[in-house]
This record gives C-alpha cells, structure tokens and sequence, in this order.
C-alpha cells in the first residue's frame, strides 16, 4: 500500500493561514511602532482577503487589532478598538471581492502578463489602498472624536496630518508591494499546501 | 466593458488626487488660521507691554525728578535746613506708595522695605529741628534705592505679559536628598526668594542694612537654620547658579530677593554645614 500524507482541508488550511498572517501583521506593527500610521498591515489584511477570501481577510483584521489595540502603548479605548477592528476589517473584505470579482493580478513574472499589466495593476491596488485607507481614517476620525468630545468635522481637520502620512504610505506600499506579495504568497499557499 | 472598467479606475485615481488636495487644502486653511490667531494673541500682548511700558515710564520720571529736587537740595555745598526738606521727602515716600501700589502689595520683600523706610522716615521726623545731613542723606539713599528697585520689578511685570520664563531648581537638605522642580513656569521680573516661596515653603528673616538684597532664609519645608550661641558653626541655607561657562555651581554672594532669574537658568539652594573661623 502505498504511503501517501492526508489531505489537508480547506477549513485547516485558510485557519493556519489566518494565524500566520495575523502573527505577521501583529510582529510588523510593533516593530514600526515609532512610525506614526505609517504600516505593513493593511497591505497584510488586504493579501489576506485577496487570497483566501473576505471572511479570512476580515478575521485577519479583527485578530490583529483585538490583540494590537489592547497591548498598545499609547493606550486602551474600547470605541476606538471596535472601530479599528471594523475599519481594518473591511480591507480584507474588499481584498476577497477584488480577487472574486475581477481585480486581475498578472503574476510579477508570468510570461503571459505583460509588463504595462503589471503595471496597471499596481496602480489598481495603489488606488483602491488609498481609498479603503482614506475611509478607514475618516471613520476611525469621526469615532475618535466623538469618543473624546470632539466635533466630526474637527476630529477630521485635526487628523490630516496623520491621515496623509496614512493614505499616502498605503498608496505606496500597495503600489510597490501589493502585486508581487499576492504573487508570492500565493505560490507558497497553493504549491505548499497542495498535495 | 473593458473600457468601462479603466474609466471607473480613472476615476478612483481623480478621486484620489482630490482628497489629497483636499487635504492639503483644509491642512494650510487650519494652519493659516492657527497662525493668525497666535500672531495676533502675540501682537497684542506687545501692544499691551508698550501701553504698560509707557505709563511706567512717565510714572518713573514724575518721581525721578522729584528724587532729582531733593538730591540737588542735599548735595547743594551751603547750609541746608534739613528739617524743611522732610516734608517733600514725606510727600515723595507717599507718591511710591501710590504709583506702585500693585508691585508692594504683590510683593512681599519690597513691601517691608517700603515699610522699614517708612519707620525710619517717622523717626527721623519726631526728631523735629535737629535733623542731620546724615540723618536725611540715609533716607533720601533707601528712597532712591527702593524707587529703582520698584521701576525695575515693575518694568519686569510689563515684560511678564508677553515673555514667560523657565528655570530649573533644585533644594539639597543636606542629607542625600535632592529634589528638583524642573521648568518651572515663572515670570519674567520673578526673584529667587519668589521662586523659592513658589515651590516651598520658606520661613525668612528681613535684614534691613544687608545689600544688595534683605532676605535671609531661615527654614524651607521646616528645615531650619542653626547657628551655635558662640557663632562658631551652624547649618544654613545657601543658593548657588549653575553658570554655564565655566560649567560649575557658583555661590550667589547677594540676597535672594535681589537676584532676578534668567530663562533656562537652573539654581539651587543647599543646606550647608558652616564654622568659623
């Protein structure tokens, strides 16, 4: 009879996946911590969902700022955390329905892809991190505002400096990283895990 | 279809570029009204120190040309009825009183010298026709010093509306134990004997012919002075400034309530052992 390894279950696999990726995310944002918004992690969070689908890019999110937010030494604030965990969620959301609904990313070093694709697509995934970093930080804004009793339109004003900073390493990080991480990790997903 | 797709991506890019200069744009509003708020919060505590610095100024000259009267009086070589000078030397200790009531009620040291000339001036005046040249030149000296000082701590006051000062002090009680009070927010015109009361709590002794300065410390934070009844030793309190040149504790050598703090100056007051001879 011949040897042969069980398969592993889809279930195990995206549950591993999730645990690595949120360890990641976790272990980057406290070794950038003096970087004031500036963070591999929604790029991470965005991979996720592109990979393994919304719902695991969305627990990536939550995962890491349950842990992130509690032990950070800036401080505790539970409104602030809910709406980290909300807002950091939605990158793997919309990570899962990029890849689902024809956000194509050419593989860095395909032959197929052209590298005008390439391109266009970093420029895709530099536009859509800005935009999901700009409505993290005007959602994030307005409910920290409201948490210390700061009017919407203020706590937004008040927050530019830092949503810059924020949007705009996003829109980089995305640009310059998005394509070949997603290329990457999901050689190693796929051929890795396969049997 | 495909085409359709670039012009939403061009258009999540426009949408891109314009919360950036979205951005920038609320970003150099709020800054630009910041400023604005700040310079004119400064431009008017200048306003209001020239305005202070004026009425300063004519109030010190009214009186130093009564000072200046009176002097040219005393210095004049020929016999000179000092008993007929008492009274506008009596009219010109009340002028003091009344052009800078606000600095002698606030401050505590001017206010018992302003006090002790006062005393003396009774004194001297009980003794009716026989008042000496001595007699008059002491009070018209203590008039005069007490009037520079007043013009000086009252100028400090104007300065005080727009400039703030930050030192740093430390009290040594002698056994190990050090405590520091570092920017220390004063203002400007502020003394070491007011900073000292600022920061603890100060039990002193008003010596009326020491100078410059009449205030010795007796106790800080219940740490008192001890003299021996021999005068051969004793434990006392004595403040030291950090000089910056030469990088070493300097003594001060002047009483506390004449020495004016500096911005950034650091100073000290350690509770010393001390013999004699």
């Amino acid at each position: 009879m011949p040897f042969s390894l069980p398969k592993i279950s889809i279930y195990t696999r995206k549950t591993s996946f999730i645990g690595v990726m949120t360890a990641l995310c976790i272990s980057s944002n406290y070794l950038m911590i003096g970087l004031t918004n500036i963070k591999f992690m929604d790029l991470f969070v965005f991979i996720s969902g592109y990979i393994m689908g919304s719902f695991p890019g969305a627990s990536v999110g939550i995962l890491t700022w349950l842990i992130y937010g509690t032990f950070n030494p800036y401080g505790f604030s539970l409104p602030i955390l809910v709406a980290t965990c909300i807002g950091e969620s939605v990158y793997g959301v919309v990570g899962g329905f990029s890849a689902k609904f024809g956000l194509n990313i050419p593989p860095a070093t395909s032959n197929t892809g052209t590298k005008k694709a390439f391109w266009a697509s970093n420029l895709k995934i530099g536009i859509l991190g800005f935009i999901l970093t700009f409505i993290y930080d005007l959602f994030t804004n307005i409910i920290s505002g409201m948490t210390v009793g700061i009017p919407p339109v203020v706590a937004i004003i008040m927050g530019v400096p830092f949503a810059i900073n924020h949007e705009v390493s996003n829109f980089l990080f995305f640009f310059f990283a998005g394509n070949a991480l997603i290329g990457a990790i999901q050689r190693l997903t796929f051929r890795g895990g396969e049997m | 279809m495909a085409q359709k797709s670039n012009w939403i991506w061009v258009s999540m890019g426009l949408l891109c570029l314009v919360i950036v200069s979205s951005y920038l744009a609320a970003f150099y509003y709020t800054e630009n009204a910041r400023y604005q708020r700040s310079y004119s919060e400064s431009q008017q505590s200048l306003d209001d120190m020239a305005s202070a610095y004026n009425e300063l100024i004519s109030k010190h000259n009214l009186l130093g040309r009564e000072y200046s009267v009176l002097y040219g009086d005393y210095a004049f070589p020929f016999d000179v009825n000092f008993t007929l000078l008492m009274e506008p030397l009596g009219r010109s200790i009340d002028n003091l009183e009344a052009n800078y009531s606000s600095v002698l009620t606030d401050q505590k040291d001017l206010n018992e010298t302003y006090y002790i000339l006062r005393g003396a001036y009774q004194e001297v005046y009980q003794k009716g026709k026989n008042i000496t040249r001595e007699d008059f030149g002491e009070l018209l000296e203590g008039f005069n010093e007490l009037f520079n000082l007043l013009t000086l701590r009252e100028l400090s006051n104007a300065v005080s509306k727009a400039v703030t000062l930050f030192v740093s002090i430390g009290l040594d009680y002698g056994n190990g134990t050090i405590h520091w009070s570092n920017e220390t927010e004063v203002a400007a015109g502020y003394s070491l004997f007011q900073l000292a009361q600022k920061i603890a709590t100060i039990n002193h002794t008003y010596y009326p012919l020491s100078k410059p300065g009449h205030v010795f410390i007796d106790a800080i934070n219940d740490k008192k002075s001890y003299t021996a009844t021999d005068f051969s030793e004793g434990w006392s309190w004595i403040w030291y400034y950090w000089d910056d040149d030469t990088q070493e504790w300097v003594s001060g050598m002047v009483g506390c309530d004449a020495w004016m703090l500096e911005n950034d100056g650091t100073y000290k007051w350690e509770f010393e052992h001390w013999s004699w001879p």
